[in-house]
Parts: C-alpha cells; sequence; structure tokens
C-alpha cells in the first residue's frame, strides 16, 4: 500500500486540497475547479478522475468536506460532482466524469443564505440527504447519500440527526462508513460563538477547521503528519480555537507540519483588515503558528504573492509566516512547482519520517507517441521551399 | 561543511573512449554539469564521473539520524568497453558516508566506498531499458528510502549484507545453524565454534561449499571415516567427494551488533580484527587449522555467527552468518600457528531448497497437504510429478515396473546416470535431489506386492491417484478397483500422435469414472468437429496398423516419434490444472481437460474443459455382473417418452460402448423410435427406416469409438420384466449379435410401472 498524502492544487485564489490515505480513501477539502479550456491554468478535473477510486466504472469521492460555502471554495461542485439520488447514475454521467460524493460533511452554519449557485447546489444536496435520514429511507445509507453534520445548527433545526454530527473538539475516526486506524481528524470549528457573529465576513468566520493527522503504523506514539486545515476562517476564530483546545485539554490538537494559511494568505488570519489599520499581528495567531513541528509548512493556496494592493494574498501575511517557518518552507501553490508555464500541485507523502515530496518518477529508454500529442494534432509543414 | 570525497583521489582521465554510447552519456552528464564535470580514472577498465544527487528529507529528521545529505555526492562508474550492456555501478563518493548503518549496500572492496544495490533485480538487465537520467532518478529515490526508513522492506526486521564480488556459496540450512549458535552448542564444551564437514560443488570451479552434516562427539568416528574414504578415492572417480572440515564460530555473549560492518576480512590479519569487533575468539580456531593436517585440501569455508538486533529478513532468528573462504597451504602454518597472512574471500549463502520454499516461491496457493500415488513414472509420468514436486508436492508414492532406456532421455525428466534404473526409482531420485537435506515422504517402487493393489488399507490415508501408465489394462485395472474410495483419480495420457494431451478428473465418490469420463469424450465428438476429427484419425491409424500412437496410449517405445518439448507442454498443462483441481476448495466436479497442439501453418496451443455430471448407474436385472451407466438425463428423457404415450407401448435405441473387460455398457445418447415404428398398448414394433443412416453416421463422426448398444421399450402398464414376446426378439438379436467379430451382448431395458429394468445377455 502507498503512503497517505496530501495534494495541495494550484486553483489561484482559492482553496482545494485532496488527502488519499493508505487505503486508496479520498477526502476532498473544498474545490475551485476552474475553465479549463484554458491551457494556463491546472486541470484539476482530469487529475481527479485520475486520483479517485471506481466503483463500477463510477468515480468517487469517499468524503467532500466544504468548509464554507464562499466561490473559491466549492466552484465547479454543480458541474462535476453528481448530484441526486446515486441509484439515478447513468452511463451519461460516466461520459460526462461526474464524481459521486460519497459522503458530505456540510456545516449547517454556513449555508444560511445564498451566495452562489455552487453552494446552492451543496446544500440542496445536503438537504436532499438529511431529508433520506430524517425519513429513515432505506437507502440513507447508500454510497452517495451518507452525509456528517458537521458543528452547530443554523435556522434549521437538526437535533433528531444528532447520531450524524461531529462537533468542535470530537475526533472523528470513521470515514465513508469504514473506520480508520492511520488516520484521523479533529473538528476545530465552527463554535457556537460562530452563529452571532455579524458582517460580510460571517461566512469566512465560520469555516470548518480541522487538523488531519496521519500515522504509518497504529502502533507509533506520536503522528507522522498533522496538516490543518482552515477554509477562510480568521484571527477570532483561531483565537477561540486556541482558548478552547487549551481549556478542554486538547493541546495535542494543535501542533502541525502542513498549515493552509486561511484565506489564501489573507491578513485576516493575523488581524483584522485592512492590514495597513492593523499591522501587528494578534499574539494568538502568532501563537497557533508556533505550535508548528520541525521543518513546518506553510502553504498559501493563492494566485502569485507580490507586494501590491491587490489582498488576499497579502505580502505582509506572507512576511509573518516566513518569520516562522523560513522562506524554503513557505509554499505557494501558484509558483512553487511550475511545469511548461503552468503551476502543479504540491503533493506530500507521510512517512514515518514526517512529510517528504512523493519520489520521482523514472523514465524509460522505451518510449512512443500519445495520440494526444501535439505534432499529432496539428498540421506539418515539410519541404524545400516555403510554401 | 562540504563532505571528504573519495573520487578527490582519483586521477583525471586522459584518454580516448571509443564506446559510443558512453560518449553520448557522457556528453549528457557534460551538459548537466556543465564545468563541474570530471571524467576521473576508476580501473583500468572504468571510468568515474562525480556527480551530486538531490536527496528529499523528511521533515521530522532522517530515519534513525542517518547522516543522508539534499546533496550527496556519488561516483558513476562506467565500464569503457561495455557500456551499457553494463550497467553503471554507482558508489558513494563520501568518505563518512554511513554505509555500516544501511541495508542495499554492496560489500566495500579495495578500499573503496561501498556501491548502491539500486535494483533488486540484474542492474544490468534494469539498465537495458533505462537512461542515465533514470539511474540518478533511481539513486535519489535510493536515498530517499533510505532517509524514511524505507530501505527495508520490513522495518521490524534486519536487512542482511548484500554481496557482490563473492567467491562462491555456501549451502546450509540457516535454522539448522542458528539453533547451534543459540544454544552455543560448541564441538567442545564451553567454547564457541563447532566443525562441519562440507562437500565442494562438483565443477570444481567455482568453490562453492555445501554442508553435509555438523560434526559432533557422537557421530565424529564416523565423519572422519566418511572423509578418509572420499579422501583416497581416485581424483577421477566420478563419484568422489571433495569432503573438508568448515568452521562456524561465534561470540561468547549476547550482544547484538547493528552496524553493518561491510568491510570483511580479505585475509587473516584482517579476519582477526573483524573478530574482535563482534567478540569472536579465534585462537581455537587457528590451532585446528594450524595442525597442518586438518584439510586435505587448502580452500574450506569459516562461517561467523553475527547477532543482530532484529530477525533478518526472510529468516526466522537474529544470527547473521559472514561466509567466509580460507585458503591455507601446509607451509602457512608453523608450530601450531599461521605464519602468513593468508587470503580471505567471502561467499553468499544459499539456504537448501525445502518444499515449502519450493511452494512459496512457485506461488502454490492452493496446496493441499496429502498423499498421492503416481502409477507410470515415463515421459508424461515424470514431467508431470516434478513439476508438482518443484512445487513443493513431494508426498508421492511412485510406481513403474519399466527401467529407464537410453531412448527414454529424450522425453524423460530423469538424467543419462539413471539408465538402466527403475523409472520410479529414477524419479524419486531427481526429486530428492531438489531437497537434499529434507526427509521426504517420498516412496518409489516397481509395483504393489500381489493382492496389495486390491487391499482398502493399501489407499487408506491416499488422497490422489494419478495415472500416467498410458496403459489400457491398467485403466481397466483403476475401473474396476473398489480399493481406493475415499482417493480422487485422475489420468492423463496423450494421444493424436502426441498433439492432444487429456486429463481426467473423476467426481465425487467415483461418479463419473474415469471410463465414463472416456466415452463421454468420444460422444462428444457428435457436436465437436475437432474431437470427432481426432477419433477419425486415430481410426484411419489402426486401419493402417499404424500403431505409433493410439487413444489413451503413450510413448513409451522407441519407435514412438514425439518431441520432448511436445510431452513438456502437455505434462505442464496437466500439472497446472491438478494443482487446482488437487485442492478440496476447488468443486468436486469431474472434468475432462483437453490440451491441444496444431502445426499445420503454425505451432499453437488451446485449451478445452468439459465439465461432466454423474452417470446414473444400473445393474442389469438378469446378470449383476454387468452394469449399465447412462450419462446424465438419458434416463429421464426415456421415462418421459415413455409417459407422453400414456398407454401405448413405446421405445428406442442406445448409443454408446461396451466394454467386455470392466462388463460395463456405457449409454451416451438415444436414438427416438424410426417413423416407421407403431405402438398399441401391448406391443411396440420398433420401425428402421433411417436407423441405420443415423448410427452410421455416429459411428463415423466417433471413429467408430461410439455406435449401436441396445434398445428400450415400454411396458406402460406392465409386466415388470421381458415379456415373451421381448424374449423372442432378444434371441433373434442373440443370434446375430454373438456372431459377430466382437460380439455384441444383448442389451434390452424395459421401462416398467416399477422403474427401469435393463436385461442383458
Amino acid at each position: 500500500m502507498a503512503n497517505a498524502n496530501i495534494k495541495y492544487y494550484p486553483v489561484g485564489n482559492g482553496d482545494n486540497s485532496l488527502i488519499t490515505l493508505e487505503d486508496n480513501t479520498t477526502i476532498l477539502v473544498d474545490c475551485n475547479i476552474r475553465n479549463c479550456d484554458n491551457d494556463d491554468i491546472y486541470d484539476v478535473k482530469a487529475d481527479f478522475l485520475k486520483s479517485v477510486q471506481y466503483d463500477n466504472g463510477i468515480p468517487h469521492v469517499d468524503v467532500f468536506i466544504l468548509t464554507h460555502g464562499d466561490q473559491d471554495h466549492c466552484r465547479g461542485f454543480k458541474k462535476h460532482f453528481y448530484q441526486g439520488d446515486p441509484e439515478n447514475y447513468k452511463e451519461s454521467h460516466k461520459k460526462e466524469g461526474l464524481i459521486r460524493v460519497d459522503t458530505m460533511w456540510f456545516s449547517p452554519m454556513i449555508a444560511e443564505q445564498h451566495s452562489n449557485d455552487d453552494e446552492d447546489a451543496y446544500q440542496k444536496e445536503a438537504e436532499r440527504r438529511l431529508a433520506l435520514h430524517r425519513n429513515k429511507d432505506s437507502r440513507k445509507d447508500n454510497p452517495g447519500n451518507r452525509i456528517k453534520i458537521i458543528g452547530y445548527d443554523g435556522s434549521t433545526d437538526y437535533r433528531d440527526l444528532d447520531h450524524l454530527r461531529a462537533k468542535p473538539g470530537d475526533t472523528v475516526t470513521r470515514f465513508n462508513d469504514k473506520d480508520q486506524l492511520l488516520f484521523s481528524i479533529f473538528v476545530h470549528a465552527p463554535f457556537k460563538e460562530h452563529l452571532e457573529a455579524e458582517g460580510d465576513d460571517k461566512k469566512n468566520t465560520t469555516s470548518i477547521v480541522f487538523q488531519a493527522r496521519f500515522k504509518n503504523y497504529s502502533h507509533q506514539d506520536d503522528f507522522s503528519a498533522l496538516a490543518m486545515f482552515g477554509g477562510d476562517s480568521d484571527h477570532t476564530s483561531w483565537c477561540i480555537i486556541l482558548e478552547k483546545t487549551k481549556k478542554y485539554n486538547n493541546m495535542h490538537a494543535l501542533p502541525w507540519d502542513l498549515f493552509l494559511s486561511p484565506h489564501h494568505c489573507s491578513w485576516s488570519f493575523f488581524n483584522d483588515r485592512p492590514q495597513e489599520e492593523n499591522p501587528v499581528p494578534k499574539k494568538t495567531s502568532l501563537e497557533v503558528l508556533d505550535y508548528r513541528r520541525r521543518n513546518a509548512k506553510v502553504i498559501a493556496s493563492s494566485k502569485t504573492i507580490v507586494n501590491d494592493d491587490d489582498n488576499p494574498p497579502h505580502y505582509e501575511a506572507k512576511r509573518e509566516y516566513v518569520k516562522k517557518v523560513t522562506e524554503s518552507n513557505f509554499l505557494n501553490t501558484s509558483t512553487h512547482i511550475v511545469a511548461k508555464g503552468i503551476p502543479q500541485p504540491i503533493v506530500f507523502e507521510v512517512t514515518p519520517q514526517g512529510i517528504i515530496k512523493p519520489k520521482q518518477n523514472e523514465g524509460s529508454a522505451r518510449a512512443i507517441g500519445g495520440a494526444a500529442l501535439g505534432v499529432v494534432n496539428s498540421t506539418s509543414k515539410y519541404g524545400s521551399r516555403s510554401i | 561543511m562540504a563532505a571528504e570525497v573519495f573520487s578527490s583521489n582519483l586521477a583525471t582521465f586522459s584518454g580516448n573512449l571509443e564506446n559510443p554510447s558512453l560518449q553520448g552519456t557522457l556528453n549528457f552528464l557534460k551538459n548537466v554539469l556543465l564545468d563541474d564535470f570530471k571524467l576521473l580514472v576508476w580501473s583500468d577498465w572504468h571510468v568515474a564521473v562525480p556527480i551530486a544527487v538531490d536527496v528529499e528529507l523528511p521533515s521530522l529528521g532522517n530515519f534513525d539520524g542517518l547522516d543522508i545529505r539534499p546533496k550527496e555526492p556519488v561516483l558513476l562508474v562506467f565500464d569503457k568497453q561495455d557500456y551499457p550492456t553494463k550497467a553503471p555501478a554507482v558508489y558513494s563518493d563520501r568518505l563518512d558516508f554511513p554505509k555500516d548503518r544501511l541495508a542495499h549496500l554492496y560489500i566495500a572492496k579495495n578500499g573503496r566506498p561501498p556501491a548502491f544495490c539500486y535494483v533488486r533485480e540484474n542492474s544490468d538487465d534494469w539498465y537495458a531499458n533505462k537512461r542515465i537520467n533514470d539511474l540518478l532518478i533511481r539513486i535519489s529515490n535510493w536515498l530517499r528510502d533510505a532517509v524514511t526508513g524505507n530501505l527495508t522492506e520490513d522495518g521490524s526486521q534486519f536487512e542482511p549484507l548484500r554481496l557482490e564480488g563473492y567467491s562462491g556459496t555456501n549451502t546450509y540450512d540457516y535454522d539448522m545453524l542458528s539453533n547451534i549458535v543459540h544454544k552455543k552448542a560448541s564441538f567442545v564444551s564451553g567454547h564457541n565454534w563447532t566443525i562441519g564437514l562440507f562437500d565442494q560443488a562438483k565443477d570444481q570451479v567455482s568453490g562453492s561449499f555445501q554442508l553435509v552434516e555438523i560434526v559432533t562427539p557422537g557421530n565424529m568416528d564416523k565423519v572422519m571415516e566418511a572423509y578418509r574414504k572420499e579422501k583416497e578415492k581416485q581424483k577421477d572417480d566420478k563419484d568422489k567427494r571433495f569432503y573438508r572440515y568448515g568452521f562456524i564460530l561465534w561470540a561468547d555473549d549476547d550482544q547484538t551488533y547493528e552496524k553493518y560492518n561491510i568491510d570483511l576480512p580479505t585475509n587473516w590479519e584482517t579476519f582477526k580484527k573483524y573478530c574482535e569487533t563482534f567478540k569472536i575468539p579465534y585462537n581455537d580456531l587457528e590451532g585446528i587449522i594450524s595442525d597442518g593436517d586438518t584439510n586435505h585440501y587448502a580452500y574450506f569455508p569459516v562461517i561467523l555467527a553475527i547477532r543482530r538486533p532484529k530477525n533478518l529478513i526472510g529468516f526466522s532468528s537474529n544470527i547473521e552468518f559472514v561466509n567466509l573462504k580460507f585458503c591455507l597451504y601446509t607451509d602457512d602454518v608453523s608450530e601450531g600457528k599461521l605464519i602468513n597472512n593468508i587470503p580471505i574471500s567471502f561467499q553468499a549463502h544459499n539456504q537448501p531448497l525445502t518444499p515449502e520454499k519450493a511452494q512459496h516461491i512457485s506461488g502454490y496457493s492452493s496446496f493441499v497437504d496429502g498423499k498421492g500415488v503416481v502409477f507410470g513414472c515415463g515421459a508424461l509420468g515424470s514431467k508431470v510429478t516434478l513439476h508438482l514436486a518443484r512445487s513443493g508436492q513431494t508426498n508421492f508414492t511412485l510406481i513403474d515396473p519399466d527401467h529407464l532406456s537410453p531412448h527414454n532421455l529424450v522425453r524423460h525428466s530423469s538424467g543419462g546416470e539413471y539408465v538402466g534404473s527403475n523409472k520410479a526409482f529414477a524419479l524419486a531420485e531427481v526429486i530428492r535431489k531438489l531437497y537434499p537435506t529434507e526427509e521426504l515422504p517420498l516412496l518409489s517402487v516397481p509395483s504393489y506386492k500381489e493382492g496389495r493393489f486390491e487391499k482398502k488399507e493399501t489407499f487408506d490415508k491416499c488422497r490422489w491417484i494419478f495415472d500416467f501408465t498410458a496403459s489400457d489394462a491398467f485403466f481397466n485395472r483403476l475401473v474396476l478397483a473398489e480399493s481406493f474410495k475415499k482417493a480422487r483419480i485422475f489420468s492423463a495420457s496423450i494421444s493424436d500422435f502426441g498433439n492432444l494431451g487429456i486429463l481426467l478428473k473423476e467426481g465425487k465418490s467415483r461418479n463419473p469414472r474415469i471410463d465414463d469420463l472416456q466415452v463421454y469424450l468420444y460422444s462428444c465428438s457428435m457436436s465437436d468437429e475437432k474431437i470427432s476429427s481426432w477419433l477419425k484419425r486415430e481410426r484411419e491409424a489402426k486401419a493402417n496398423n499404424n500403431l505409433v500412437v493410439r487413444v489413451g496410449v503413450g510413448c513409451n517405445s522407441e519407435t514412438t516419434i514425439l518431441s520432448d518439448e511436445k510431452i513438456s507442454a502437455h505434462g505442464a498443462f496437466v500439472a497446472a490444472v491438478l494443482k487446482r483441481e488437487m485442492a478440496d476448495s476447488i468443486d468436486s466436479q469431474a472434468k475432462i481437460k483437453l490440451h491441444r497442439i496444431t502445426e499445420d501453418s503454425d505451432y499453437q496451443v488451446e485449451t478445452d474443459s468439459i465439465d461432466v455430471k454423474p452417470f446414473d448407474v444400473l445393474t442389469a436385472v438378469n446378470d449383476s455382473s454387468w452394469t449399465i451407466r447412462f450419462k446424465d438425463g438419458l434416463l429421464d428423457k426415456i421415462k418421459k417418452t415413455a409417459a407422453k404415450k400414456r398407454n401405448r407401448e413405446t421405445g428406442g435405441s442406445f448409443l454408446g460402448a461396451v466394454n467386455y473387460k470392466t462388463k460395463v455398457i456405457h449409454v451416451t445418447d438415444l436414438i427416438d423410435a424410426p417413423p416407421d415404428s407403431e405402438g398399441n398398448q401391448i406391443c411396440f414394433y420398433r420401425g428402421h427406416s433411417g436407423l441405420s443412416q443415423k448410427i452410421s453416421m455416429v459411428i463415423e463422426k466417433s471413429g467408430g469409438q461410439i455406435g449401436y448398444v441396445g434398445e428400450w421399450h415400454s411396458h406402460p402398464q406392465g409386466p415388470n420384466c421381458l415379456s415373451d414376446v421381448d424374449m423372442a426378439s432378444v434371441n433373434r438379436f442373440k443370434k446375430e449379435l454373438s456372431e459377430l467379430v466382437t460380439p455384441l451382448p444383448v442389451f434390452l431395458t424395459v421401462v416398467a410401472p416399477v422403474g427401469i429394468l435393463p436385461y442383458i445377455f
């Protein structure tokens, strides 16, 4: 079995991460699948179809965790993921490459008001599944109908479905109806306090925040890798996380090897925006970063970070991160690996010695050209003189 | 801090390189390294290029704190003449490379740094499909594996030393030697060494040894006598064995050593230091070998036991053996001391083959323990049995009355040394030699003693019977035998001029039996053109009195024209099928397996599998010595046909074959009553319109194997026996059928109210 790995896709300002476990279980955290016809954009969808497992020819992710409903965290959900009764998944859907989401993770708090079609589609699909569970439909536990409620309820009351719920402070070890021995998720947020939050950034502050924990052997004392995901959570969220985690003696849930910088390397993780008016990072935010382990890395899933007014990504935020982890451990998805002008995913493999970049692929002395080659699909001109 | 590199001591190469492939690779490296490119002299035949390989390091620190760095200097060493057929060797260029703590490094030689063991298979074969860039990636990934602790296949076990450039092998059972070390079972009580009698490989060139037995005070006299006898034999005596004494040494204490120490001793002085590293006393050894008369031959093995912290991968304990070969002449010793720094080389260990290991290597996952009796150890039998034996199935009783003739060597599994020997004995010897250290449950006899074949207890513990005799007589004997009710019977033979391999697998409780299966196969000629063609060829061959290959007859004659590879192809097929079918987990369905070779325009192989259901078996009402065996479904069919006619009598004819030897009539098909037949409540007139043509066609298609065998008619209202009218017909039939060249019994069946009543006259 291959080691587990975490893949951060280059999707500009947006989040799109795929966790693949040793048993090939896949957990997708947010998606931002942009128009792939553009040659400068990495084809996330094509890579999904190569990375996920197939069930009778149906591509499926085991779990989809939507941290919150902003467009840059769920773009492409409606178009690329199958919605509706999984029994109605047809051959035509296979041809379209529609990916079945076996289990949705859904935070009732993040879907209180309409903001974009993809979020609406996610919420509608979640409600379809919740209704099956509420009505005790015999098909409710089939893949494609499974759902996990994360955090607390908003305007709709799901108390009767509490058995499907994980709250902040809970550790989840069962994913898509399968217990995992080497992987777990500690849920940090959203908190109840978020419900009272006000303003435009309400969605951001109510992001699901979690620590993904990896082991290579079940008898391991410590974790092989700890990856923090926080959507667009801001400094107030992290302040509460720190406080509550300490209060409930869950200090083990704070260390990290990989920290996906919230809100695409936004200053909002460090303090209120604009940065110019609040230039000093909050102590609590810096303390969160101090829980990094050896050679830990910060991932900025954002556009190329330049020192300008187009924020996020915020140059000053990067500077704060770099102060903690050094320049070489601050990785921007737009610039870290670029092949032929196209940013490539950043992948880390989990080993008992921590995270490491994957092995390089060996080539071969034998080769054939594929049908998709440009030279095959373009006209070739020959002749001793120009035509 | 820059690492100290070995290559700084190598001279720059200034000669000409005429190997164009090597030039191409070096040009590639020049483009990569630019000004850093250096071409150095490694040896007369090799050049070296130093290069730094990028290594990914894990976030939480290197496994075991290994000092491996993000840029590791290595040396690519190219064979000037044979590159790229000979893959480049890759050495660490660091003098302080943590070589003692890593598996997958070759033993360092001549003061050089260690080479990476970068592929499990042959590196030349691997490199045949790779480029130099792939090799650099492979080395980078090797180092990545080292720092993540993935270099060993199993972290809970210890990877043994990698050896390259070893001087022969030493074959002994690891468990036996490690037990001696664990128990500290010294030859002299309280010491830490023992002696083994070793034989040298027959080629006398490889310098390989094989342990014959451990010497103990108890067997010392016997061993010394054997040693003396072999020593006295003439050098050109074919049976001479080159015995010598070897020594196994271990440390007094139980200290374990994690470090590899890949600088193995090359002479007596380095040997002593090496022993001191692992606290292994060597004074006793020096005393014994300096006696001057211990060994007749100069070369002998010395095995050092080192305790590792974990069990060795692939072995049952933590003892790693370092196998050395000493070269000592009389003038190297004086007064009980070694006076010369004698040369020592190292050897690889070989584990003697065991059936369990053979089973594992063969991937024989369906292996089932049990005894098999093999009748017939000729060409096919020896090949099939040897395939099974090589897969670890050695629990056989081999039976063959025949002796191996020189012409048998063309197709038999045994070698020329067995000419004149009994075939079963020869095959057993070949199997025993595969597992020389094992006590195999293997027997061989020319035949069973009088009466034993028929005794049930003879086969009581037997799970399988294999018939490879190619003998019709034995086939009939097997059909009638009642002594192996519990065993599953397989019969394999070759037919169609050697082009058709046939394997019959009996059903549960011997139904269908091998004779049922044989007749069933012939009956398939009605619908299977290939079977029909084969049977027609067989009939033609018989008609031409050409008995080279007959149905079910093999190839034990000198005049048989049949190549070894054809027998081998059939044998491999039969063995592969047997391995599956011998397992109980496979359903007990009876089967016919065919392996057909055609070589009309091209050599081709095809296979076929036919499932056969149990036959319905009835005994003749009037003569219990006769049995009638109906293909599945036929009895139902005639019952239904009779029932359809209600009160009117009806009937039809039986197709099949009669065997006087086994007194069995096989019914394989029915022919409905011809259209000119008539039936009423008391009588049935079986007409004949078209009947003869139908029977002719059946005989034609089956090459004369299937034909008319009898008739049936119904007595809807009784009597439950043959009537007077029936008997009149019987008598008329008998008159004709008994006068045939091969008489045919009169077989008449009545479908009566009490059931089906067969009569045979």
